[in-house]
């Protein structure tokens, strides 16, 4: 292999992982948006997910129905911690609650320990067959689920936001909080649907990225801090800068994994993040006022 | 209809009313007038649910509401329009329009397009501008789409926070001019806090006014005008601290 095919190689299997990394963040966005909250338990959506699709296939059941099965779980257990946690805290300041999401991103990882326990769970692959062949490089049949779900989700997510009436009033929420309570709507109702939907895709991450890495119990963590990093690159209020930042985290990450050494990909994403938070805290393509949504 | 009694609300550490008691009657229109500072909004928004008094009650309808929250109030008929009109600039007039309709916009979409079509006639400037992103639209623009957003809520009582605001006073004028016919086509009572007192003692049947937290002085408006410490605060031929506010 010459190197201009590794790094076609390593870019491609970056848009893999920045795929999944982009449902998370998008997860995370909307949640922030809707709600003010900043979600650090967003990645243990996607290991519920993982978790319950590789184990429901272990199982033997239908892999259509392990991918709904674990997105509906997903979505459940964000419902779980939208009521258990969120919901009771949100009088309470900011801080506070980033803290009990991570305390609730902890007691998943240890529920899931329990149940799951520490050896990966394997799942099949959503399409059996060879790898498709780019110039020389390969691509899994699973980059191109975890692409083509991506794309459906987004265009789901902007027919609803631009095109429903509910959608606007989610919108008219982020845009302005205290007014749309004058108009009735309720913060409290959307914060619980958000964190649905939320984990939902966050879920459908996981049971994606699950034939490819596996499933286990403290998948969550990186995930959560991948998804917040590509959530930052775009400027935290913007759901399609927030793709553009997982994919690029991906591809930056794979990169810099492949053709310098393995442990340097993590190092990056961090050093990406610092990066931002201290020149760019408003995002990478952040104009003068950040449009939301 | 709408009743405050005896209210206290803080915001923050401060204690901004001190024991407010006002009220309006079906069909009535009232004024709350006063200087800077003294409560006024801090009084709609305690009435709309949105600052949790310390003491007193709301009453609305012959409920005991003290503390139901905004989203709630909204239902039962309770609208306020708030201070800077607060309409959402990302979106167009008619969806601004038909988010006023929110807590029953489902169950009736055609009754919520009926009364679009009776708000677009009263405001005819916001059907020309119906496709157009709120944020877009002229200060004047913006506060018929607040107050065409309030109507479409069906309210019982409408608050209004200072109409006025940033309005050439030939606008004011003629916005004003329109409030009795829309709260008798609507159905509505309407409590107008305002710093534009002649605008205000124009329209109004009754009025307070509010200072520092208290209602110093109240009564229909003809009283009022009549009165010296009003005449001298509010109404005087030189142009007093609470009308020089005006020109924010
Ligand atoms: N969010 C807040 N936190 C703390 N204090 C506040 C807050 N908002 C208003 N206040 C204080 O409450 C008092 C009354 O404010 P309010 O906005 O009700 O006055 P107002 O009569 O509406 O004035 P204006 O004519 O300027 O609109 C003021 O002293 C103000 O400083
Ligand atoms: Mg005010």
């Amino acid at each position: 292999m010459d190197a201009g095919t590794m790094v076609l190689q390593l870019m491609l299997s970056g848009l893999t992982v920045g795929a999944i990394y982009a449902l998370v963040a998008v997860g995370f966005v909307l949640i922030y948006n809707v709600t003010g909250v900043l979600n650090f338990a967003q990645g243990e959506f996607a290991a519920v997910g993982a978790l319950t699709g590789a184990w429901l296939s272990m199982r033997g059941l239908p892999l259509w129905v392990c991918v709904v099965l674990a997105v509906l779980v997903a979505a459940a257990v964000a419902a779980g911690v939208e009521r258990a946690v969120v919901h009771p805290a949100r009088q309470s300041r900011p801080m506070t609650v980033i803290m009990l999401t991570i305390g609730a991103g902890m007691a998943l990882r240890g529920a899931a320990l329990l149940v799951f326990g520490t050896d990966p769970l394997a799942m099949p692959m959503f399409t059996e067959g060879e790898p498709i062949s780019i110039g020389g490089a390969t691509i899994l049949w699973q980059t191109v689920w975890a692409l083509v779900l991506c794309l459906l989700f987004f265009a789901a997510l902007v027919f609803f936001f631009e095109k429903t009436y509910t959608g606007k009033a989610v919108r008219a929420n982020v845009m302005n909080r205290f007014a749309a309570r004058l108009y009735g709507i309720r913060p409290t109702t959307l914060s619980f649907w958000v964190f649905v939907v939320g984990g939902a895709v966050s879920g459908l991450a996981g049971v994606v990225v699950a034939p490819i890495t596996g499933a286990t119990y403290d998948m969550g963590l990186m995930l959560s801090m991948k998804g917040f990093v590509a959530a930052v690159i775009g400027g935290l209020n913007n759901a399609a800068a927030a793709v553009v930042g997982a994919v690029l985290l991906g591809v930056v990450e794979s990169l810099a994994t492949g053709l310098l050494s393995s442990g340097y990909g993590d190092v990056i994403s961090f050093a990406l993040l610092l990066a931002m938070l201290l020149v760019r805290p408003s995002g990478l393509w952040s104009r003068a006022e950040g449009k939301r949504v | 209809m709408l009743a405050a009694i005896d209210l206290r609300v803080y915001r923050g550490p401060a204690p901004v009313l001190h024991g407010v008691t006002l009220q309006v009657d079906e069909g009535e229109i009232v004024a709350v007038v006063g200087p800077n500072g003294a409560g006024k909004s801090t009084l709609l928004g305690a009435l709309a649910g949105c600052f949790p008094p310390a003491a007193g009650r709301v009453m609305f309808a012959g409920e005991d509401v003290t503390g139901t929250a905004p989203e709630t109030l909204v239902r039962r008929g309770l609208v306020l329009v708030p201070e800077r009109r607060q309409v959402f600039p990302g979106l167009t007039v008619r969806d601004n329009l038909l988010l006023g309709a929110y807590h029953w916009y489902r169950r009736n979409k055609g009754e919520a397009a009926a009364l679009l079509d009776a708000v677009l006639a009263d405001f005819p400037r916001l059907r020309e501008r119906i496709g157009q992103l709120a944020g877009s639209l002229s200060g004047g623009e913006q506060q018929m789409l607040a107050i065409g957003r309030g109507i479409m809520a069906r309210p019982r009582v409408l608050l209004l926070d200072e109409p006025s605001l940033g309005l050439a006073p030939k606008v004011v004028t003629d916005l004003f001019s329109r409030f009795r016919q829309l709260c008798t086509r609507y159905g509505t009572a309407m409590i107008l806090v305002e710093q534009n007192v002649r605008a205000a003692f124009r329209v109004a049947d009754r009025a307070y006014v509010l200072e520092r937290g208290r209602v110093v002085r109240e009564g229909p408006v003809e009283a009022l005008r009549e009165d010296p410490h009003v005449v001298g605060a509010y109404l005087g031929k030189r142009l007093p601290a609470a009308l020089r506010a005006d020109a924010r």
